[in-house]
């Protein structure tokens, strides 16, 4: 499998303020990628990073090409990403507009975009509110709106930045699971940049950053086998792990459970 | 000591052509000596409730009653500076309140407005410090350069050092690390059962409450709507994601063993506790 972002001893600062130190971190074509960090780790920066709005003393490579600021523009046609707060980033007067913007900017035809931003509303249940205002919405059909626009390219890369601090539970899990799905179907390829712990279960890869670097990455199972590294994050492990540590411990099982359902299964058969 | 609240009503600019209401004939008692959480949405009210229950502001309509001092109509009672020395507010993120140059003056200052004797001053701070777990080698440091655990430990003891019977914790949890979180809940614990206070906590944390709480009060669009022990509560599953409230992890795991196998396990409020359940009814 390709890298389809390579960083390489990138070094950040917001003036006095260092945020990465000779980072190296790359990113699997294809792979479902889960982002955690202790507070203040640059999680958010680096989501400004691979989006192309700053610009650290290397570049950041997209399959192997370079992004500078010159070709920026052409190689975000492959990169969506999407942010906590989407309410700024809207220009149309209609949720179908909205959606279609992207295909629009490129000069798809009007045919197209309609066809692809009804399949689009399909998916993520946006049939009802297509002729509504964008800034008039809830919090949480503002952000199925701004994933819809996101993915309404069919790019390359979705990178997510804290996207679900403020949805519902019931909401971040049906859309982790859609994500989960295009990733495994379409091979998609998904970064997902959060605070919760919980939503790396979602994810095929993890990665952990620490202060000013990568302190691990790897698949998430392998990751969620080190409980240590979570230590030394200051994270709490998901739940579902630290139960299965602590059923371990007592032989109650003798292995780590990613899937509650299994558990339950497997404690009594 | 009774807090408590008869038909409140608190309206934003009341009688002006700006007024939005924001509590709505809200009632309720509190007991002494627990812990109740008040949990909803952002802007549901419950940094208001925190503000009436700590005097900072009087009901638009009904009353607010803490120990012998009673909020109402227009004018604030005679005895106010009872309840300022009953109640300490603990804001969120209240490090961003620091302004002095070592913790020791930091904590000075609270005390310096409820006019306590010199000779007590420096006993007091010490135990306020000693009560959450820091020693009196923090009295010297730079409150800006302690970590955001210590710092937020700090805050707390500078409402701790003047001895109120209740303490209102708006967002304790809000962006603390793991270790941090988990040396809270200890204490939060411990000024309930060794110092016999009564906590009020306003948050979103539905898992750190789980964990200490006894009682809880969902509020939503300045009501109350629903409240009972804990528990009760938080086996709704269906009022919890009505108000799009997050379900304790340990609760989510005891329904899915009731739905999955029918055993009647766990919800406890430990995940130790859970172990040894599950320990039971798998051997």
């Amino acid at each position: 499998m390709d890298n389809i972002i390579t960083i390489n001893n990138l070094t950040f600062q917001y003036g006095d303020l260092l945020v990465f130190d000779n980072l190296n971190l790359n990113i699997k074509a294809g792979t479902f990628t889960t982002i955690l960090g202790q507070n203040a780790s640059g999680k958010s920066t680096l989501a400004k990073l691979i989006a192309g709005l700053v610009f650290g003393n290397q570049p950041i490579h997209f399959e192997a090409i370079p992004i500078t600021e010159k070709n920026s523009n052409e190689i975000h046609q492959y990169i969506s990403v999407i942010f906590e707060n989407p309410d700024k980033t809207f220009l149309a007067k209609t949720v179908k507009e909205e959606i279609g913007l992207p295909l629009e900017n490129l000069k798809y035809s009007p045919d197209v975009i309609n066809e692809r931003v009804i399949k689009m509303a399909n998916l993520l249940g946006l049939n009802d509110i297509l002729k509504q205002e964008p800034h008039n919405l809830n919090h949480e059909d503002k952000q199925l709106v701004s994933l819809a626009r996101a993915l309404i390219t069919a790019p390359k890369l979705l990178v997510i930045d804290e996207g679900f601090t403020h949805l519902s539970p019931k909401m971040r899990d049906q859309i982790l699971k859609i994500l989960a799905d295009l990733n495994k179907n379409d091979h998609l390829t998904i970064i997902n940049i959060t605070d919760d712990v919980e939503e790396c279960l979602y994810g095929n890869h993890l990665i952990i950053l620490g202060k000013h670097k990568l302190m691990v990455a790897g698949t998430t199972k392998t990751v969620l086998n080190h409980p240590e590294i979570f230590e030394q994050a200051k994270l709490d492990l998901p739940f579902i792990v630290a139960l299965s540590n602590k059923l371990k411990f007592y032989n109650l099982i003798e292995e780590t459970y990613l899937d509650e359902g299994k558990l339950v299964e497997d404690l009594w058969p | 000591m009774a807090i408590e609240f008869d038909n409140v009503s608190y309206i934003y600019n009341a009688q002006t052509a700006k007024a939005k209401p924001i509590l709505e004939n809200l009632s309720f008692k509190l007991k002494d000596n627990t812990i109740t959480g008040f949990i909803g949405p952002s802007g549901s009210g419950k940094t208001t409730i925190a503000q009436l229950i700590d005097g900072l502001m009087l009901p638009t309509e009904g009353r607010v009653t803490v120990g012998q001092v009673q909020l109402s109509g227009q004018h604030y009672p005679d005895n106010l500076n009872e309840l300022r020395l009953t109640v300490g507010f603990v804001f969120q993120n209240p490090e961003t309140q620091f302004f002095c140059k070592t913790v020791q003056k930091e904590i000075e200052f609270a005390l310096k407005n409820f006019s306590f004797k010199l000779s007590e001053k420096d006993k007091r701070i010490s135990d306020s410090l000693k009560m959450v777990g820091l020693n009196d080698t923090y009295l010297k440091r730079d409150p800006f350069e302690l970590s955001q655990g210590e710092q937020r430990k700090v805050a707390i003891a500078t409402v701790l050092a003047y001895n109120p019977k209740v303490i209102i914790l708006d967002e304790p949890t809000r962006d603390l690390d793991a270790p941090s979180r988990h040396h809270l809940i200890k204490l939060i614990k411990m000024m309930k059962l060794r110092y016999h206070k009564t906590i009020i906590i306003m948050t979103t944390d539905t898992d750190m409450l789980h964990a200490l709480a006894d009682d809880i009060y969902i509020i939503n669009n300045g009501k109350i709507v629903q409240s009972g022990d804990k528990y009760t509560i938080f086996k709704d599953t269906a009022t919890l994601n009505k108000y799009q409230l997050r379900i304790p992890k340990i609760i989510e795991f005891s329904n899915l063993v009731k739905d999955k196998k029918g055993l009647n396990i766990g919800y406890r409020d430990d995940v130790n506790d859970l172990i040894k359940d599950i320990y039971r009814h798998v051997k």
